[in-house]
Parts: structure tokens; sequence; C-alpha cells
């Protein structure tokens, strides 16, 4: 089921209203079994060497692989594949971040973010990389940098509701290990909420810095697949926050949900499979050319 | 060999240390020669969780040298963390955001290097610290007893070597005591690590020499996976592998502090792509150059 509440508060007032979503007996384990089978046929087309490492497909590139396979390998060995929008993004990330954990709201939204970066950028190359990014502009393109970060913090956290209540965790890793090791799908969610020990709901939230498109969505669901399997339950919901225009969708994790999502994941993991065995990428133009390493060279981009 | 009782525990404790010492009689030769021998509790080296873990993946890689200690907000989120979760035992309606604000706020349960690193990172770096302090105390709550007593929170251990010069220390994120002994509790992010059995291996024995009775068991947990947690029983075998490890370490210190010149085990992966040596390295160069050099498994595009 999915829906779209006026605000985040309106979310979590929603799912705390909805009976809990009940999954039939090895409803679960089944979902599992058919991932497992997926990811043992991705390694045997991979044939990978002992060495090599296992097949490591984070949320990102599972979305890559089902957009578009070029891009997905084009991006997965770029070291730098950042833009204005993926510094928007990453910025926005730490901003909200922020504003859970009470921090107070910005006069300048860019030059908190900016100091939030660099205390990161010790440790964190992904930080370090838009450190670098930010460092390189002129005074003209931070100015204009500002303004559109904060407007798009300032449109996302409209409606965001006391989240202590809620114990939210920040950045939280959910990973799903498959084919003995050899396989792993993983996530980070943004803000994560409830769970037994404050007696409410889990509920995973993504933050989109720009506008959230319906395909958004049905990749978020991935959180709540991944999410299910790791703690023999599934959460409530999955709800999606959108920098760019405010607005809020909301999905219940249901069977239905979860049937989404692990035929997405099984053909990502079949498209992973087929890839690194050689086979040639298929190209797949669209919106995400704007954001793809390749796009230089890609004889079918879309510009 | 299972279910050791108390006096079997003192006993192993001693195979513990005399396997640490036999490992390492080579080695603290090293530290103690030249100008180096005071009679200080400074240990010219010191070996933790993060040097063992390094010299398993690649010896050769992890003996080009450290960077000098900076307390930055992913070093301390773990001290910072489980201050708060303790302050998160002793009230228990204390909110994770609240209890990790008040944690960094009053800075009074940290130790000194914490305290004084959150001093040096300024407002922005003690914000980060708070955003990785929340994420750890989830982990730790999904998969550890909620209301453990507070001093069994975040348990440090370490053997110092008669010279002196050498120190091992491990970490775990909860003990819990009982009558059949001590239980340690780890948490990893995944559920097979390569090394995972070695590295276990190495706080065995160092937990076992440093409280000269063996732990009952050490418990591995996977708080991301939802894996079922690991237990290792501490054993003769576990603990001469371990002091197998903190040699391994050791050796690869004395090669930092440039006490030792020697060819260590070339380890090919993922640090291949940012080591040092890897052009002049057999195993590294043809691992990059192979379908090892793929990131994540997937290859270049055409």
């Amino acid at each position: 089921m999915a829906w779209e509440p006026s605000s985040l508060q309106q979310a979590l007032d929603d799912v705390d209203a909805f009976s809990h979503v009940s999954l039939a007996v090895n409803f679960l384990e089944d979902l599992r079994h058919r991932l497992e089978a997926s990811a043992r046929d991705a390694v045997t087309s991979a044939a990978l060497p002992a060495n090599a490492g296992p097949l490591r497909l984070p949320k990102r590139v599972m979305e890559d692989l089902l957009a578009c396979e070029r891009r997905a390998l084009a991006n997965r060995h770029t070291e730098s594949q950042l833009n204005r929008e993926l510094v928007i993004g990453n910025l926005i990330d730490d901003l909200v971040s922020h504003h859970v954990l009470g921090g107070t709201a910005p006069d300048r939204a860019l030059q908190l973010a900016t100091h939030l970066v660099a205390a990161k950028a010790c440790d964190d190359e992904a930080a370090a990389a838009t450190a670098a990014w930010l460092e390189a502009r002129s005074q003209a393109e931070r100015e204009e940098l500002d303004q559109v970060v904060s407007e798009r913090l300032e449109s996302l956290l409209k409606g965001w509701p006391e989240l202590r209540p809620w114990n939210p965790r920040l950045g939280e890793t959910v990973s799903v290990v498959l084919a003995d090791g050899d396989v792993v799908i993983s996530g980070r969610i943004d803000v994560a909420l409830g769970g037994d020990w404050c007696e409410r709901p889990v509920v995973a939230v993504e933050v989109k810095s720009g506008a959230a498109r319906e395909e958004h969505r049905t990749d978020h669901l991935l959180y709540g697949l991944l999410l299910a399997l790791r703690d023999g339950h599934a959460p409530a919901a999955v709800v999606t926050c959108s920098g760019a225009d405010g607005k809020v969708a909301a999905d219940l994790v249901d069977e239905d949900a979860l049937e989404r999502a692990t035929r997405r994941a099984s053909r990502a993991l079949e498209i992973a499979g087929a890839l690194a065995s050689g086979k040639t990428p298929d190209e797949n133009p669209g919106w995400r050319c704007g954001f793809c390493a390749d796009s230089h060279r890609c004889p079918s981009v879309k510009r | 060999m299972s279910g050791a009782t108390s006096p079997d525990r003192e006993e192993l404790s001693g195979e513990a240390t005399a396997a640490l010492l036999e490992g390492l009689r080579g080695l603290v030769v090293a530290l103690s020669e030249g100008k180096y021998k005071d009679a200080s509790d400074d240990a010219r080296l010191r070996v933790g969780d993060f040097n063992v873990k390094q010299a398993l993946t690649c010896p050769t890689y992890a003996a080009q040298g450290s960077e000098p200690f900076q307390p930055t907000p992913r070093r301390m989120r773990r001290a910072v963390a489980a201050a708060a979760l303790r302050s998160m035992t002793r009230t228990p309606d204390l909110d994770i955001v609240t209890a990790v604000r008040q944690t960094l706020r009053e800075r009074s349960s940290l130790d000194e290097w914490v305290a004084e690193g959150l001093e040096q990172v300024g407002s922005a770096g003690r914000a980060v610290v708070a955003e990785l302090a929340v994420e750890d105390i989830g982990a730790r709550r999904r998969s550890l007893p909620w209301r453990p007593a507070p001093s069994d929170i975040e348990q440090r251990r370490h053997w110092q070597h008669p010279e002196r010069a050498l120190r091992l220390a491990t970490d775990f994120h909860l003990q819990d005591r009982d009558p059949d002994g001590t239980t340690y509790h780890l948490l990893s992010r995944s559920p097979r690590p390569t090394h995972e059995t070695a590295e276990v291996a190495y706080r065995a024995t160092v937990a076992t020499a440093a409280e000269r009775r063996s732990p009952a068991r050490i418990v591995v947990h996977y708080p991301d996976t939802g894996h079922a947690p690991r237990q290792v029983e501490v054993t003769t075998e576990l603990l001469n592998e371990g002091a197998q490890v903190a040699a391994l370490a050791v050796a690869v210190g004395l090669i930092q502090l440039g006490l030792r010149r020697e060819d260590l085990d070339r380890r090919p992966g993922g640090q291949c792509h940012r080591c040092p040596v890897a052009e002049a390295c057999g195993p590294g160069s043809e691992w990059r150059a192979g379908p090892g050099r793929l990131r994540g498994g997937l290859p270049p595009p055409p």
C-alpha cells in the first residue's frame, strides 16, 4: 500500500495508527531462498577466482544495474564522480543528521554543511572528495549553492516532528549475505526510526535532496526487504522525503512490497553475474545520464 | 575443548602466556636493543585490534607505515557510544539522542584522550561524532543485552611483556561474568570476514594473559545482517593461534618503527589499490591485472 501523507509527521501518525502487517508463515524464508538461488546463479556465472572477494552490491549499485548496466559499471570504476547535484545530496544528508540530533537551524546552511564535511573528511574518503569539490567553487557559485541548499533543507524538514521519541539512528547499515559470503547486498538508511526499544513500529526514512520519482520509491523498498531479512520481521513502512518539492511518499512494507523488492533484487543479481562474466553492458539512456561517469563517451547518452 | 572448568582456565592462562612469550621472543629483542632500554611503563610498541586486522589483511601493506594517531570522529565514536549507553542503562527513559548529547556536553565519563579530542575537533566534529555514536548504539542494542551493568560495557584488556617495551591490547563491546567464567561479546559488521577466527584468537590470548584466566567464551554478534551469533570456545589451539597472530602484528610494528627488515607475506586484495608498493609486488600486480581488479566483483566498462 502506498500513500502520500502531507508531512513526515503525518506519515508517522498514519503508520502508528495502522495495525501491524503480519506476514504469512515462512514468507520471509521463501524470499531468502529465492535470493539465495539468484545469488548462487550470479556467482556461478561470474566465475570469480577465490581471492577476488565477494560481489558487493550496495543499494546504489543495485539501482544502477536495473536502470542502466553501462552506468552501473562506469560509476563503480570512477574514483570521483561528483557533480553539483550529488554534492547537494551529500550536504543535505549531513544537515538532516545535524537536525535530527537536535542541532540548531543554521543561518547559512552551506557554511555549516561545509564544516560538517570537513570534520568527516579526515577519515571518510567520500567526505574528503566533497570537501575538495566545495573548495574549488568560486564565491558566486558558493552563494548560489547556499541558497539552493537552504531552500531544499527548509522544504525537506517542513513537517518533521521531534524524532527523539522514535530513537532515531542515522546511517544504519543493513545487509544480507548470500551464497556463503560470495554476495553481499547492503543499504544505508538515512534515518531509521522505532523498534522494540521504544515500542514503536520500525520506519526507514530516505532523504532525497532533489525530486523523488516513482522509481525511487520502488528502489527504496529494498530497505524494507533488507530490514525484514535482518530482523526476521518486516518494518512498518519506508518513507521518502523530497527536498526539491517537500513531498512525502510512504509505502507500507507488506507482502506485495517485499515480493516486488525481491523480484528486483533477483533481477539485479542476474545482471551482476552476467556483467561479471564479461557480458557487454546494455545502455539505457535517460535522466540518469546526467549522473553517469561514462556520459562523455557513451554513444547512447541522452543530453 | 569446550566447557573448561575454573582450574582449567587458569592452566590455559599459563599456556597462553608461555605461547606469547615464545612467539615474541625473537621480536622483543629488537625493541630492547640500542638506545632504548628504559624501565618506564610506557611501551615503545603498542599493538591493538586495528593493528592486528591490518597485519592479517596484508602484512606487507600494513608494514608500509602508519600515520600518527589522531583523535578523529570515527576513532572517538566507540568511546562516546559506550559512555552514552552506560547512561542509558542507568536511566532507562533516556533516549539515544539525549544520551549522546549529554555525553558530549559533560565529557566527565570519557577517557582523557577522547575528551581532549572532542575539544580539538570543534563543534562540527562533535556533531559528526554524535552521528556515528548514535549509529554505534543502534548496532549494540540490536545485538547485545539491553540492560547490562554499566561497568560491563566496553572492556579493554592489555598485557605487557616482561621487558616492558611491548604492550598488547584488545577491546570488547561487553563482558558478562557468571560462575562459569567471563563471556566477552564483540560486534562484527560482516559474518564471514576472512580473518575473523584469527582476530578472535588474538583477543582471547591477550585477555587470557591479562586476566591470568581464560574467558569462558567469546561471542561474535552481527548487528548488520542479523545472523545468529557465533560462539567461540577458548581452547589451547585458539590461544596458540592468537600468539602467532600477535607475533605477526608485532613483526609488522617493528618494521614500521624501522627496527626490523623482513619480507612479510603478501596477501592481495582491495588494499592493493592504495598500496605504495603494489607496482613492485608480484601477487599485487597480478591481482590488479586480473579479476581481482574488479570493484565489488564488477568489471570496468568497455
